[in-house]
């Protein structure tokens, strides 16, 4: 079949992906500040609230320390970079835009909003903005090989980096690398999406949301955004790869499914992210790395043998 | 006319050229567009040629030009598929280069340029004649002539000492590598039936060593093994390289980092894919090829984050590309016996890596010369906020950065993919190659730290610069010219990837030791917006479509950009908020260097240092390469004494009559009373000598 007419015929599915991952994230997060303050004993606010204070940042005054065209494109290339990672994404089935690129194309795509970021950062010339990308960029650092070996592990199995593959591999039988990795994956998660105790590159109390200082306005609110689409990404992969059972037939009865799993992956990422106090990002790296080591290693060696 | 005597009349417009401006180099406005035409011309004439071999599919020669039959040497210029894709490499750098050095070098008041452009033609025909020779015994010596002009440039400026060292390093361990070549290319000659240099010889030799004397073919490979992999920078052999790149003027600089490097690759494509039949020793080398190029990925790579100087960094990178496209034609070399369409897939992949490295590693080079033309400086904690001074260089350092950190869609991701498909997947029998493309994959992200730093150092954040330095405005358009080439080609090999792959497949057909060449189709698939794996099995492993990507991400953009304008938001220009006050000392433990100019603003001096970036994640890393100094070399002590007629001669003479005199102007003292009790002294003397005389 023609490219484009797979495109075409891949809007439905897209736009479905991008209402669920991008357009329902504030609820998701909505959610996980009610979880919060149930863990503190307080009323909390609405659910609804992320909507409110994005809707709110879009009216305020845009500040611009400086005009460089980096500067500006940055947060609609954050945003814009997360849409199209939520079109790799798989929620239950195959990811709509699966015909175009694969699992390394994921890999790859997902670096784009952090580089937004960044350069976005750096762009606006503040010493603290450069801390937060510098640490952002570590944090990355860190993460990443957990979260590509964890992947990876599933791409061996399938002996296919597609998503049809793979998604197929690991809907057939539960494997205790598949296992290990899940477990990888699950623990790189809390500082994939930048929850605490990792949010180290935002860190309100010492560099003033790092990244973020000089943003205001819309600005801010389309990063803000972008960062709550991450962890509904991020926990929608781990499901549908790790986590594929029971299976469903229906598209639609899958869909709540997954909605339903991923509600129990976030919850859990809400309570560690209340329970915990901020780690220095040294203390990060070396967690990190002893998790490469241990266990993304060692699931890679399980799915090595065969295991 | 056929293509090899084309190829061979622009290598002789190279040589005209150089002499022409050997001639008018004191002229200094003229020889600099002097050598871009005969550059020009030169690729006028080579890359038609070039781009017909690969069209047609077919060589061409051209006869002997020069033989020497007392030892079956001859000259002649043969151009097969793979030499034309290095020609076509060279014929696309050449004039680029030559065109981006004549603002650059005209800067350097008082250099002379006869040391500069004629070497640097001469250079480019050496390699020309390397990749275009089919005889061991010329391909030496036109290997050692390029090895020779470039170590002329390296140490172009005079009053560099450090230069000198540098080329000092290069040129001892270039030939270290070059002697070791010569060795395997005599035993060659000795082992061929009847003795002879040529390419043809060696095939058959070489077949014949694996038949009979294998040990002896292990040794050979070995030595041609080191030769290349030092002149191509893999660590710790290629150690010279980051000390003597950055030394080079940087349109010499863009030239050794983008292009001469590979040159390396194109010697083990040789010996190992078109010399050596598929065998047992391609399992074993392939392995060892990959091993290399992974270390050199790894080590590489992570010294280059620690670099500040930004010519340096990117003489480091160089080392880690290098590395991808060893690690893939290991794997490819290792798979020849086994799998030949995984393996003709790998070797592809590897060469595409190349083609795109000599677009963004040269783009880089550039850039990174150009804020050394506008600002006088590459150190990157002293440069600062460039991009207001040179939008255009700032775009196109973004391009190179993007490409050579695998950033979808630019061009570095497309080969980087294939890398990794062909060592994920591609050898479940041996989990090695899945590790080093794990390692691969890491180390691409410590690439993009690597460049945001770049960028984030020199372009972005406060300007540096005062005001009249920031009217200059961006660089002249001689130099932004070959950038903006480059970066269109990055952008066009990133989205149409088919357009370099299906030359690069013809390339590698021609020199694959295998009965049939797997079709192009049957790789990659065959539609030209992407790429389709289909040679591990049933079905496709892999696929990429960069411009539906690419065009996701525009209308990704677009609803963001909506979403953005949705609340109307008024803007409005600010200061920079540093929390209430100008930081000048709460970050002062990121202000390790002192800035040079006069620092323009405030928000200059409280700036964050690149230095400071990633600081956590380079002190883990702090021990992987460490540095070795250059140990000091001279003649032994004892023996420059003896010339040292100064310290055993004349100056103990010296120091005695100035002792002598020393204590006899003391006597002078101006006190009177001094003069009278000697007076009274010298009337007793007189006295005691009249007595004694007396009686």
């Amino acid at each position: 079949m023609n490219v484009i007419t797979q495109a075409l015929s891949a809007i439905p599915g897209a736009l479905i992906a991008v209402i669920v991952l991008v357009g329902l994230a504030p609820l998701a997060e909505g959610l996980l500040r009610k979880l919060k303050a149930i863990v503190h004993s307080r009323q909390g606010p609405p659910i609804l609230q992320p909507y409110l204070d994005l809707a709110k940042l879009l009216i305020k005054e845009d500040l611009a320390p400086c005009a460089n065209w980096i500067w500006r494109m940055a947060p609609a290339l954050c945003l814009g970079g997360t849409i199209v990672l939520a079109l790799f994404t798989p929620i239950g089935g195959k990811p709509p835009f699966a015909f175009s690129g694969d699992l390394l194309v994921f890999i790859y795509l997902a670096a784009i909003p952090p580089i937004a970021i960044i350069l976005g950062a750096f762009a606006s010339g503040n010493p603290y903005a450069y801390v937060g990308g510098s640490r952002e960029m570590m944090v990355m650092l860190s993460v990443e090989p957990v979260m590509s070996i964890a992947l990876l592990v599933a791409a061996i199995k399938a002996q296919s980096l597609t998503f049809a593959g793979i998604l197929e591999r690991s809907a057939a039988e539960p494997s205790i690398s598949m296992g290990v990795a899940g477990i990888a994956f699950l623990l790189a998660l809390q500082a994939q999406v930048g929850k605490l105790p990792f949010d180290i590159p935002e860190a309100e109390q010492e560099i003033m949301e790092g990244p973020f200082i000089e943003r205001s306005g819309p600005g801010l609110a389309l990063f803000k955004w972008a960062l709550h689409a991450r962890l509904m990404i991020f926990t929608a992969l781990l499901v549908s790869i790790f986590i594929p059972w029971p299976h469903v037939a229906n598209a639609g009865l899958s869909l709540l499914l997954t909605l339903a799993k991923m509600a129990v992956v976030l919850a859990l990422v809400g309570v560690v992210d209340v329970v915990n106090p901020r780690l220095r990002i040294d203390q990060s790296m070396a967690y990190y790395a002893r998790i490469v080591v241990f266990v993304a290693v060692g699931a890679l060696i399980f799915a090595i043998v065969g295991a | 006319m056929n293509a090899a005597q084309l190829v061979l009349a622009g290598w002789g417009l190279l040589i005209c050229g150089a002499a022409a401006c050997a001639v008018i180099s004191a002229r200094r406005h003229l020889v600099g567009p002097l050598a871009f035409l005969f550059a020009l011309g030169s690729s006028v004439l080579v890359a038609p040629a070039a781009l017909s071999v690969l069209l047609r599919d077919r060589a061409a020669e051209t006869g002997a030009l020069l033989s020497l039959p007392g030892v079956q040497a001859a000259l002649t210029f043969r151009v097969d598929q793979l030499s034309a894709l290095f020609l076509l490499i060279a014929a696309l750098i050449a004039p680029l280069a030559t065109l981006y050095s004549i603002p650059y070098m005209l800067r350097l008041r008082n250099q002379g340029l006869l040391r500069y452009y004629p070497l640097f033609l001469l250079f480019f025909a050496g390699l020309i004649g390397v990749v275009c020779t089919a005889d061991w015994l010329f391909f030496l010596i036109f290997w050692e002539f390029m090895t020779i002009c470039s170590y002329f440039l390296v140490i172009f400026n005079k009053e560099d000492r450090k230069a000198a060292r540098a080329g000092l390093k290069y040129v001892v361990m270039t030939h270290g590598a070059t002697a070791l070549m010569l060795i395997a290319v005599i035993v060659t000659w000795k082992t061929a039936q009847p003795h002879s240099f040529s390419f043809a010889a060696a095939k058959a030799a070489m077949a014949q060593l694996a038949a009979a004397r294998p040990a002896l073919l292990h040794l050979l490979l070995a030595l041609w093994f080191l030769g290349f992999a030092t002149k191509a920078g893999v660590l710790p052999l290629g150690d010279w390289l980051p000390d003597a790149y950055p030394a080079a003027p940087s349109g010499a600089s863009a030239v050794f980092g983008g292009m001469m490097s590979k040159f390396g690759i194109y010697g083990i494509l040789r010996i190992f894919l078109d010399m050596l039949p598929a065998s047992g020793f391609s399992t074993v080398w392939g392995i060892v090829i990959a091993v290399a190029g992974a270390s050199s990925i790894f080590l590489g790579t992570l010294s280059a984050l620690a670099q500040d100087d930004s010519k340096r960094l990117m003489s480091f990178h160089v080392i880690g590309q290098i590395g991808y496209m060893l690690l893939a034609i290991g794997t490819g070399i290792y798979l020849l016996p086994v799998n030949g369409l995984l393996a003709t897939l790998a070797i592809m992949a590897g060469l595409f890596h190349l083609v795109n490295n000599v677009c963004y590693k040269t783009l880089l080079f550039f850039t990174a010369g150009s804020l050394e033309y506008r600002a006088g400086e590459t150190n990157l904690n002293l440069l600062s906020g460039m991009w207001t001074v040179m939008p255009v260089t700032g775009a196109a350092a973004l391009i190179g950065s993007l490409s050579i950190a695998g950033v979808p869609p630019f061009n570095g991701f497309a080969s980087k993919w294939m890398i990794y498909h062909v060592t994920l997947l591609g050898v479940p029998g041996m989990p090695l190659f899945l590790l080093l493309g794990i390692l691969a994959l890491f180390v691409s992200l410590v690439t993009l730290a690597s460049f945001l730093k770049f960028l984030g150092g020199a372009f972005l954040g406060p300007t540096a610069l005062n005001e009249e330095q920031a009217r200059a405005g961006d660089t002249p358009f001689a130099m932004q010219f070959p950038q903006m080439f480059l970066a269109a080609l990055c952008i066009l090999f990133g989205l149409a990837p088919m357009t370099a792959l299906a030359g690069i497949h013809r390339a590698v057909g021609a020199v694959l030791p295998l009965a049939a060449v797997p079709s192009l189709s049957s790789l990659v698939g065959d539609s030209w917006a992407g790429l389709q794996l289909n040679a591990f099995g049933q079905q496709a492993t892999g696929v990429w479509y960069p411009a539906v990507v690419l065009g996701a991400l525009a209308v990704g953009m677009l609803i963001a950009y909506w979403v953005f304008r949705l609340g109307a938001a008024p803007r409005r220009a600010v200061d920079m908020w540093q929390c209430g006050a100008l930081v000048d000392g709460a970050l002062a433990r990121y202000l390790v260097v002192e800035p040079k100019h006069e620092p323009a603003t405030a928000q200059f001096e409280s700036r964050f240092q690149a230095h400071g970036l990633y600081s956590c994640f380079k002190v883990a890393f702090r021990s992987v390469y460490p540095s070795v100094p250059l140990p000091h070399t001279g003649y032994p002590t004892r023996f420059m004494k003896i010339f040292d007629v100064d310290a055993w001669l004349f100056g103990p003479i010296v120091r005695l009559g100035n002792r002598v005199t020393g204590a006899l102007s003391r006597t002078h003292s101006g006190v009177p009373q001094m003069y009278l009790i000697w007076q009274l002294a010298g009337l007793v003397v007189v006295v005691v000598l009249l007595a004694l005389w007396a009686g």
